[in-house]
């Protein structure tokens, strides 16, 4: 069964399409990279299939079912927490919000990341807000995470944390980045967006073997500069 | 639900803490009064400026806040629905809200004398039956919806002030246009603020739906 699938999928800022005529499909145990230009509408799809925003046509399947936000584990770009909260108290929060939440796995994260469920949010650093959010993300126990730009503006260290957090999730994984390198190592799947339409969407093998390049970054840089090759 | 309260309860902490240091105030108000008869009739004056407290610190900035931070989006990505959220954040507003209303009027009726005498003066009427109560609720879904809408604390907290000090001086207005007695003034009050603030209520429900 596909963990994700979207059709025809769309969203219309008044009269700008940020998104449209979307449809990708992302196999269960799958782990996507979406990668694509900044504007390119990579925060709008996450933004759907993680239940934030409504789409303006189309519609978005988790699992076979209508999207619903019990079935994904979003972390948004900017790790929003509240930021006078303990970690404890986040954890808490997790717990009643989410019927399947698992206690343990989201504070063996932590402990194994030495962040103190004591400590306030707002004195933590950029990397261990980063972990705390995917501490939530990891405790709802969704078969579906999505992180947008999980690793923008952390330090080399942290990077290597999240990555290796991300890369022993036991879920599909959707995540996006504008730098391809900081995903080749993590994912089999790759969905390129560009202007607001999705101009690839396979397993790295199979794009690569019906393509004409060496490697990924030749793939998409091809597809960027020639945004009409996608058709 | 009971763990959903608890994280409206957690959200709304400070503005509870905020109100509730205001309540002391108006003890020390009350205490001035009774200590000095010359003030005779301060305490009731200034108990109408709870409802403007109210839609300033709690009602204003509880969605308002969440827009500015960004942590909607944490909130409305867990397993629970946007309306569930809402209906416990504002029961702990509401239950928040109704308890300073109802510790004032009891600093009001214990430790002061009945201002002047005639029910149907502002100072007497706005503090006594139910009508303090719906315009505290009023107030507060006031604030929230206009948070919701606008986003911005640093628009519907003036904003709401306003419209709640312009409401109560119309209020004023207008009963004294219809001679009607103590008792049925006060339900008829008490029932329009309370279909006002269920339609706010819907207001900011909506304006949160489908909004990321």
């Amino acid at each position: 069964m596909n963990a994700l699938e979207t059709h025809e999928l769309g969203k219309r800022y008044r009269r700008r399409w940020a998104l449209r005529e979307a449809t990708i499909t992302v196999p269960s145990g799958a782990r996507v990279a979406l990668v694509g230009p900044n504007g390119a509408g990579k925060s709008t799809l996450l933004n759907l299939v993680s239940g934030l925003l409504v789409p303006t046509m189309g519609r978005v399947e988790i699992f076979g079912r209508p999207m619903e936000t019990a079935a994904v584990a979003f972390v948004a770009q900017e790790k929003p927490l509240y930021r006078r909260w303990s970690v404890a108290d986040l954890l808490r929060f997790g717990a009643a919000t989410n019927p399947r939440w698992d206690r343990a796995a989201a504070r063996s994260l932590l402990s194994g990341h030495d962040i103190d469920p004591r400590e306030r949010v707002d004195r933590l650093s950029g990397g261990q807000r980063t972990l705390v959010a995917l501490a939530l993300a990891v405790g709802k126990r969704a078969d579906l995470v999505v992180l947008d730009e999980p690793l923008a503006e952390l330090d080399p260290l942290a990077r290597l944390q999240v990555m290796s957090v991300v890369r022993e999730l036991e879920a599909t994984v959707l995540l996006s980045s504008h730098i391809l390198a900081d995903l080749a190592g993590v994912c089999d799947h790759l969905i390129l967006l560009g202007a607001g339409r999705v101009r690839l969407c396979g397993g790295f093998a199979g794009l690569l073997s019906s393509h004409p390049a060496t490697d990924l970054e030749e793939l998409v840089l091809h597809y960027l500069r020639n945004p009409e090759a996608a058709r | 639900m009971s763990g959903l309260l608890w994280v409206a309860w957690r959200g709304q902490r400070a503005q509870a803490a905020a109100i509730a240091a205001l309540l002391l105030l108006y003890g020390a108000a009350a205490t001035i009064e009774r200590l000095e008869p010359d003030l005779s009739g301060l305490t009731f004056q200034l108990a109408g400026l709870l409802a403007g407290a109210i839609c300033l610190i709690w009602g204003a900035p509880l969605i308002a806040r969440e827009f500015e931070a960004g942590t909607h989006k944490l909130a409305w990505t867990q397993s629970v629905s946007r309306g569930r959220w809402l209906v416990a954040v504002l029961a702990v507003a509401a239950a928040g809200a109704l308890a300073a209303t109802a510790v004032l009027s009891a600093v009001l009726t214990w430790f002061l004398p009945d201002a002047g005498g005639d029910p149907m003066a502002w100072r007497y009427y706005e503090s006594h039956g139910p009508v303090p109560y719906a315009r505290a609720l009023l107030a507060l879904t006031l604030g929230v919806a206009l948070g919701a809408v606008t986003r911005h604390t640093r628009i519907a907290m003036p904003l709401s002030v306003l419209l709640v000090g312009t409401g109560q001086l119309a209020c004023r207005a207008l009963r004294e246009r219809f001679d009607l007695p103590f008792w049925t003034l006060q339900w008829a009050e008490t029932a329009a603020h309370l279909a006002l603030a269920l339609v706010l209520t819907a207001i900011a429900h909506a304006a949160i739906r489908h909004r990321a």
